[in-house]
């Protein structure tokens, strides 16, 4: 105790009463705030830059501005109206007329494939929402401090999980018929689960954490903890797994529809195109090939996606998110401090 | 043990007190024989501005003792007043004590959250009182200037571009942000390296002075640091209380053959 006084009054960087009052009009306030309203702007950008530096990030993004630019441009135009038929022209082969061909009602396959990439994007968007809030509901429960109810949505997530999803969409198709929501329910339903459990050791961490005792200590509510703490710890992983599941979704819709129980007929989609030609891809295959392509191109381009889109949203994984002052000039710590 | 306290002649108020504390852990619904008793019937009374210092091996208590104290866990029995209140569960007086305390952990790389920059983990205990984003930047630059952190450098670092003893002056930050009465180090320089030790130390020291009338609890195991910075001392030892006074009396003079032990211990280390 008695050397107390005298430590603080030989400390380097510690200041005294006095000094911190006058520095703290010193201070330039605003500064802070710009610096930290800049880089909280600049992040975004940072992200999508870091994306672009990496092939598969490239690649991934690419994929997805033409799928949405093609999405929306199908709104409002398309080679041919789809119901366009043309007798005379039935499994035309690619040509300047048809740049894809003609399937056998001489509908023009590029017009169905620019028409159907909006039903897949908004099958996969809803699924990936659907998702998304029901797994995300699950964590929540699974990792409460309730144990009663922690316990039992553990226990009800790995039964539900047992479910296939075709099966599930089978027995909505009975009351429901063929429609999309048959797709985004089931599909959104088994994906919720998915990332339910592989969220749930990261979640589980993040809520049994100190800085979680603290900030509940501080008076934080149990959502503002799930949203504040939890959800941006588990973000690398459910990004990751969001990603695999929009793939799967693309995938899904192919095979509902083949199925029958999928997207209506009538209605433009990629798991149309392919039901309605398969059938013949012994004689004309190239009606096959090509939404068969584009739903490879896309699943691998949303698994990338989800890789890219965590490493570059996470501080922990991206260096340029990391600020180091400039005044600074070099981390003193460097990244290693984490290890102490 | 409480005329030990008595005889003490500079402290302020009680500002916490526990009487009787007794807890045991065990499996849920099990046997109480099968259960493991790790603090019996403790008493112990924190004065405002005093450092109570509580000291024992591994195992003895001492961070379930403070933990139960502040309410971060409940007592199987005995009884616990801030301010003269009683704290029970959700009552106006464990709000209060809540209300008024601050918390430092051991590890400060797992007390703050890997994801937030050192500004949002400053700022989070007034923002979470209702404060808005740009009002709270003054007090947040206010306090890391305190720990002896420059603001401007490290308002935008994340905890992996911090060293250990930055990390948990940061930490040290998010619990005085909010200016507490009651300040609760647990083990706060262990998981450290020993030039940051310093650091830490001139850090709480300077708390002290900028605002006196704030009792901090520390749980320690390093004498050296007890030395330095405690007013009181508290030894436990398998749970018990057994012995505590002022820093000089314990160190210098202790009475119980276990404390003797501990400084032994400490000495030839």
């Amino acid at each position: 105790m008695s050397n107390m006084t005298e430590t603080s009054n030989t400390t380097d960087t510690t200041t005294t009463l006095t000094e911190r009052n006058e520095r703290k009009n010193e201070l330039p306030r605003n500064a802070a705030e710009v610096t930290t309203t800049a880089t909280r702007r600049r992040k975004p950008l940072i992200v999508v830059r870091s994306m672009w530096s990496h092939t598969e990030g490239r690649f991934a993004l690419i994929v997805m501005a033409v799928w949405l630019a093609v999405s929306l441009i199908s709104l409002i135009w398309t080679p041919y109206s789809l119901l366009a038929t043309d007798g005379y022209h039935v499994w035309a082969k690619p040509s300047a007329a048809h740049i894809l061909g003609t399937d056998g009602t001489g509908a023009d396959v590029l017009s169905w494939l620019m028409a159907g990439s909006r039903t897949n994007l908004l099958i996969v968007i809803l699924t990936i929402a659907c998702a998304a809030a029901f797994g995300l509901l699950l964590v929540a429960a699974m990792v409460s401090r309730h144990s009663a109810l922690a316990g039992a949505s553990v226990v009800a997530v790995d039964a539900l999980i047992s479910i296939p999803t075709v099966l599930l969409a089978l027995i909505l198709a009975v009351p429901l018929g063929a429609s999309i929501m048959v797709i985004v329910v089931a599909c959104g339903f088994g994906y919720g689960l998915n990332l339910a459990r592989v969220a749930r050791p990261q979640a589980l961490l993040a809520a049994r954490s100190a800085y979680v005792e603290a900030a509940l200590w501080s008076g934080a509510s149990s959502l503002r903890v799930f949203v504040g703490h939890v959800l941006p710890n588990i973000m690398p992983v459910m990004l990751v797994q969001l990603s695999l599941s929009a793939g799967t979704a693309v995938l899904a819709e192919s095979g509902l529809t083949y199925l029958g129980i999928g997207v209506p007929s009538g209605v433009p989609s990629w798991g149309h195109s392919l039901a309605t030609s398969v059938k013949f891809i012994n004689v004309y295959p190239l009606t096959v090939l090509w939404p068969g392509l584009i739903v490879t191109v896309v699943v691998i381009a949303l698994n990338l996606l989800g890789d890219a889109l965590g490493d570059a949203a996470d501080p922990l994984a991206n260096t340029q998110l990391r600020v180091v002052s400039k005044r600074a000039g070099t981390n003193p710590a460097g990244d290693k401090g984490s290890a102490a | 043990m409480s005329e030990q306290v008595e005889t003490l002649a500079t402290r302020g108020d009680v500002v916490l007190s526990g009487r009787g504390i007794c807890k045991s852990y065990g499996s849920r619904g099990g046997k109480r024989a099968e259960r493991h008793q790790v603090l019996f019937d403790v008493d112990v009374d924190v004065y405002a501005g005093e450092c109570l210092a509580v000291i024992g091996g591994s195992g003895s208590g001492k961070s379930t003792l403070t933990r139960i104290l502040l309410g971060l866990e409940p007592a199987d029995s005995g009884t616990i007043t801030y301010r003269g209140a009683v704290v029970q569960r959700h009552n106006a007086a464990a709000r209060v004590l809540q209300h008024d305390s601050g918390l430092v952990y051991q590890n400060p790389f797992s007390s703050i959250d890997p994801r937030w920059t050192v500004g949002d983990t400053v700022a989070e205990p007034l923002l979470i009182r209702a404060g808005k984003r740009s009002t709270v930047l003054g007090t947040v630059y206010e306090t890391l200037a305190r720990v002896g952190l420059d603001p401007v450098e490290f308002i935008d670092r994340y905890p992996m571009q911090l060293s250990g003893g930055q990390a948990q002056r940061v930490a040290i930050a998010r619990a005085i942000v909010t200016e507490p009465t009651v300040i609760l180090a647990d083990e706060p320089m262990s998981a450290i390296d020993v030039p940051s030790r310093l650091q830490i130390l001139r850090t709480f020291d300077l708390i002290r002075k900028v605002r006196p009338e704030t009792a901090l609890i520390m749980v320690s195991h390093d004498l050296g640091v007890v030395q330095h910075i405690a007013d009181r001392v508290l030894v436990l030892h398998d749970g018990r209380l057994v012995e505590t006074g002022s820093t000089t009396d314990v160190l210098e003079h202790p009475r119980d053959e276990y404390t003797k032990r501990l400084i032994d211990a400490a000495s030839l280390s």
